[in-house]
């Protein structure tokens, strides 16, 4: 899948100003902070919103064909919820039908319901379900037919961490057979489960790449700074501090800055996250 | 897709949906008010004046629908975006199409639902109650327009709120809605229209999909209101909503209206305005425009021509006449004349709702004008001899003689057909004193008419074929309606679907009045009269709206004006005020005081029925109408009862011949200054 110059504006405000990404396969993520786009670019890709300008290509389907593209996508959303008078196996088997699954529909939903792991759930009403759970009806909602492509919109805000883990494995299988389009503010969840990343920052794609290739972006200008004052990195000019731990008596810092920030400031390898941080936060750290 | 699966998504859908509302709280909320409501309704009924007013009454129960749909509506498609659901149904092919489509047809479930539980309970409680045959189906249409059809609209604008209005304020404003909606508009719009603003009110009656007025009952002669415009009119409201409603399921969370649904909301508004304009206007605001026409009558008196009085100008041989019905009449009459004085114009009475569009003799134009209800042919052609004069004419009946394009009356009583000049077609004093002016020629003429429209329709001439009909008669009557037509003793019988056991009352009235009739039109009138009629109309709801009460005694008909009790009895001894009036009456009665008129008219009744000339017990005895009048004019209550003993100790020549002398004084129209020295007068 590529996107070429999609730009999407809400009144005066530029949410999306002509984002590139191409080559989207296998499980690519997208991160960005809050308001960065990402929510807007899924809801785009997922056919809930028109784009204002720009195109969106797979194979030969153009996003322009709402129809066709909606047959060949699944979609999480953000904010996702079903029926809560409804039974799991119910929301499954009526989506089946919706989704034209040509399979036993009985034999397919129990197939999905087993990949979520819903198996002993699956009678249980929808308003019984934990958050965690929710959220695997989605994907399982989302899977069913086997879409080409899976939207999945920040699928593990707010689940407890044992949820969250579940959740990476999950999407790391499905996105085995199939392109997984997966956004989050969660740094982690990207490097553990995406191939490929696109940072979007302010409506700008600021880069894509390989986890790696991130990384290396912040290559050389990571510093850790042993200090007794916490607020170190705060006095010095120009640099972001990405971390901050007690060692003994006194504080490890951890900063993004072009240069050495200080005498003591010794050069450590990058994160994906500083990496990250390193792409949205550069202008400061030039200035 | 194909429609195999087009049609199993829609099901399935629907199955969803219904699942969805049975486990829901405010279905069975819903429910249970629908039952309350059903259960209040049915323990109304037997208590109603007449069953039928039960419904005509029932705005109650149509605004709970109204409510109750719109509310509906919105917790119906608010759903999927309270479940955060909503999304999902966009991202798969057709599937938010499909939503939106189920809930629309789940409405339409719910209302099948309310007919038919509504129609069963309301079945059974009029077996039960013994309620007349005629009442069941018109009684299910009735549920269909007013509490069906108003829910499945309200549903459908409450699910396009329910989708279109993201915050809570949706409720009060639906709630606001429904009330606009809902049969308490006229009684919100009286003000408006007693003030004046009629016009204002009868466009705000248009967005009423409710009883167009909740107090009215029902009427004997035309039953519910169940125009057929109305039917369009609500169905062309449902119509957009449901387009309103799909067009934003095809549009998604786009604000925007598609084209095609603009182009169909837009015909359907010209249509259903165009019908709401000519049928809500014209039938629901009789009131508006019987006020008007009493003002017309007392305002412009009868035109004064020496052309009238002259016999001897033309006079009519025959008939030939084509009627069309609708939401007017079209009329064409090719009036045999036979011009004996070129010299005058011809005058003609013609109600003057009916505006000529075309006029000619012989198929050449002539001139004319019309001066009320004068219609004045100008003989340019100085025509004379036989000829055939060609008149077209549109336009409405006034009063209650229309209520829809399917119930009507058209009574040889009254002249919607050109008449030798009569005089006004209606002598309207005030509201309840409108009469007609009785206007039927006198003398026989050959009648050959065809109808052109669809209605089953009752006519007093005899039937030729299934549309067209001729007779030699003095007038002719035709009705469309809740009407029925029965043979009992050789007599035909036109009457109310409603009130069978009239058939027979009928009869025996007229047996009464073959037995006093005669000896008033001697007495009275010098004149000889067959009352054997063929045929007898019965007319009670026409009098109700103020046509007053009467017994018309045409050539081949007669029509019966008179009241009926509560049960729908009509009265076998009515031979009383209301006869004499419609025999008696000629132009100066109407302009004789009206206490005066009374005098006359209770004195001779208790007169004939005291001779066993008249077997009436209807009405007020002479004692009681002179305390009425003595209460206001004492001189005149004296003078009466010196009247009245008077001609009591009179022998029955006297008696007759003082009746007489009585009679021709209240034609020459006597003042209520003028009465007491009048009544004086008679006793000498």
């Amino acid at each position: 899948m590529n996107i070429d110059n999609l730009c999407k504006n809400y009144g005066k405000l530029k949410a999306l100003d002509h984002i590139c990404i191409e080559n989207i396969k296998g499980v690519h993520g997208l991160v960005g902070e809050n308001g960065a786009g990402k929510t807007t670019l899924m809801r785009i890709i997922a056919t809930v919103l028109d784009k204002d300008d720009g195109q969106i290509i797979h194979g030969d389907l153009s996003w322009n064909d709402t129809a066709k593209v909606r047959r060949i996508i699944g979609y999480l959303p953000q904010k996702f919820g079903m029926y809560h008078k409804l039974t799991v196996r119910e929301v499954l088997e009526h989506m089946a039908i919706l989704k034209e699954v040509n399979r036993d529909i009985r034999s397919e939903t129990d197939k999905v319901i087993s990949l979520v792991n819903l198996e002993d759930k699956a009678e249980a009403k929808v308003g019984s379900l934990s958050g965690g759970m929710v959220r695997r009806l989605g994907i399982a909602q989302a899977i069913l037919g086997d879409p080409e492509i899976l939207i999945v919109d920040e699928p593990t805000s707010g689940l407890d961490p044992e949820e969250r883990m579940r959740f990476r494995l999950l999407l790391r299988d499905i996105g085995a057979d199939r392109t997984v389009l997966f956004s989050t503010h969660i740094i982690d969840d990207a490097e553990d489960i995406c191939d490929r990343v696109t940072v979007l920052h302010k409506g700008h794609v600021m880069m894509t790449g390989t986890c790696d290739e991130i990384i290396k972006n912040a290559k050389g200008k990571v510093w850790e700074i042993a200090a007794p004052d916490p607020q170190v990195g705060d006095k010095l000019k120009n640099i972001i501090t990405t971390d901050r731990k007690k060692s003994g008596k006194g504080y490890i810092v951890r900063a993004l800055s072009e240069d050495q920030p200080c005498s003591d400031a010794k050069s450590v390898e990058p994160s994906l996250e500083e990496g990250y941080l390193y792409l949205i936060h550069r202008e400061e750290i030039y200035a | 897709m194909r429609k195999k699966t087009v049609g199993k998504h829609i099901f399935t859908d629907v199955q969803l949906e219904l699942k969805l509302l049975y486990r829901s709280i405010s279905f069975w909320v819903l429910a249970v008010i629908w039952f309350v409501l059903l259960t209040l309704f049915i323990i109304s009924v037997p208590s109603a004046w007449r069953t039928g007013n039960a419904f005509t009454t029932s705005g109650w129960v149509t605004q709970a629908m109204i409510t109750g749909g719109i509310f509906l509506g919105i917790i119906r498609s608010s759903t999927e975006r309270k479940e955060y659901c909503e999304e999902i149904y966009y991202t798969v092919y057709n599937a938010a199409l499909f939503r939106y489509v189920s809930k629309i047809i789940v409405i339409f479930i719910m209302g099948i639902f309310i007919l038919i539980s509504g129609s069963i309970t309301v079945f059974l409680s009029f077996f039960l109650h013994d309620v007349v045959g005629a009442y069941y189906l018109p009684s299910m249409a009735y549920i269909a327009l007013y509490w069906v059809i108003p829910f499945a609209i309200s549903g459908i604008m409450g699910l396009f709120l329910g989708v279109a209005a993201t915050t809570k304020a949706v409720y009060p404003l639906a709630f606001m809605l429904s009330i606009a909606l809902g049969p308490l508009v006229p009684k919100l719009a009286e003000p408006l229209m007693l003030g004046g603003g009629g016009i204002l009110s009868q466009y705000y009656n248009m967005f009423n999909i409710g009883q167009m007025d909740p107090s009215s009952m029902i009427s004997e002669s035309y039953g519910y209101c169940l125009n057929t415009e109305l039917w369009i009119v609500r169905l062309c409201i449902l119509s957009g909503a449901v387009i309103l409603f799909v067009n934003r399921a095809v549009v998604e969370k786009r604000k925007k209206i598609l084209k095609i649904s603009l182009i169909l909301i837009s015909l359907i508004l010209i249509a259903s305005g165009y019908i709401g304009a000519n049928c809500i206007f014209k039938i629901q605001y009789n009131k508006c425009q019987d006020a008007e026409l009493i003002a017309y009558y007392r305002e412009n008196p009868e035109p004064e021509f020496s052309e009238v009085n002259d016999d001897n100008v033309y006079e009519i041989e025959g008939y030939d006449i084509i009627l069309d019905d609708g939401l007017s009449f079209e009329i064409s009459a090719d009036i045999e004349v036979n011009i004996w004085n070129a010299s005058k114009p011809m005058v003609f009475t013609l109600f003057h709702g009916f505006v000529i569009n075309e006029c000619n003799i012989d198929g050449h134009e002539c001139e004319y004008e019309t001066q009320g209800d004068a219609l004045i042919i100008h003989n340019k052609g100085s025509y004379t001899g036989d000829h055939v004069l060609h008149l077209t004419y549109k336009g409405c009946p006034p009063l209650n003689l229309y209520k829809a394009s399917d119930k009507w009356v058209l009574p040889g009583i009254f002249a919607w057909i050109p008449v030798e000049y009569v005089g006004k077609a209606l002598e309207a004093e005030t509201m309840a004193t409108a009469l007609f002016n009785y206007p039927a020629g006198k003398k026989d003429t050959l009648f050959k008419l065809k109808y052109l429209g669809k209605n089953d329709v009752f006519c007093s001439l005899n039937r030729i074929n299934k549309n067209y009909w001729e007779g030699i008669s003095s007038g002719i009557t035709i009705c469309s309606g809740w009407f029925d037509e029965k043979d009992e003793d050789g007599i035909s019988v036109i009457y109310p679907i409603l009130y069978p056991e009239n058939v027979g009352q009928a009869v025996n009235l007229m047996q009464n009045l073959n037995s006093s009739v005669p000896i008033i039109y001697k007495e009275m009138l010098g004149e000889t009269v067959d009352v054997s009629a063929k045929k007898i109309f019965v007319f009670p709801s026409i009098l109700q709206n103020n046509l007053g009460e009467g017994i018309y005694i045409l050539n081949d008909h007669v029509i019966l004006c008179i009241y009926m009790d509560n049960g729908g009895y009509l009265i076998e001894e009515a031979d009383g005020v209301p006869l004499l009036v419609t025999i008696l009456k000629t132009d100066g009665w109407d302009d004789s005081d009206y206490y005066f008129k009374q005098i006359f008219e209770y004195m001779y009744l208790d007169n004939l029925i005291s001779r066993g000339v008249s077997k009436s017990k209807q009405g007020l005895s002479f004692e009681s109408i002179i305390d009425y009048i003595g209460n206001d004019k004492k001189s005149l209550a004296e003078a009466a009862v010196r009247a009245y003993q008077f001609q009591k100790s009179l022998d029955t020549e006297e008696q007759v011949a003082f009746f007489k002398r009585f009679l021709n004084l209240l034609n020459k129209g006597i003042s209520s200054k003028e009465s007491v020295a009048a009544l004086e007068s008679i006793i000498g």
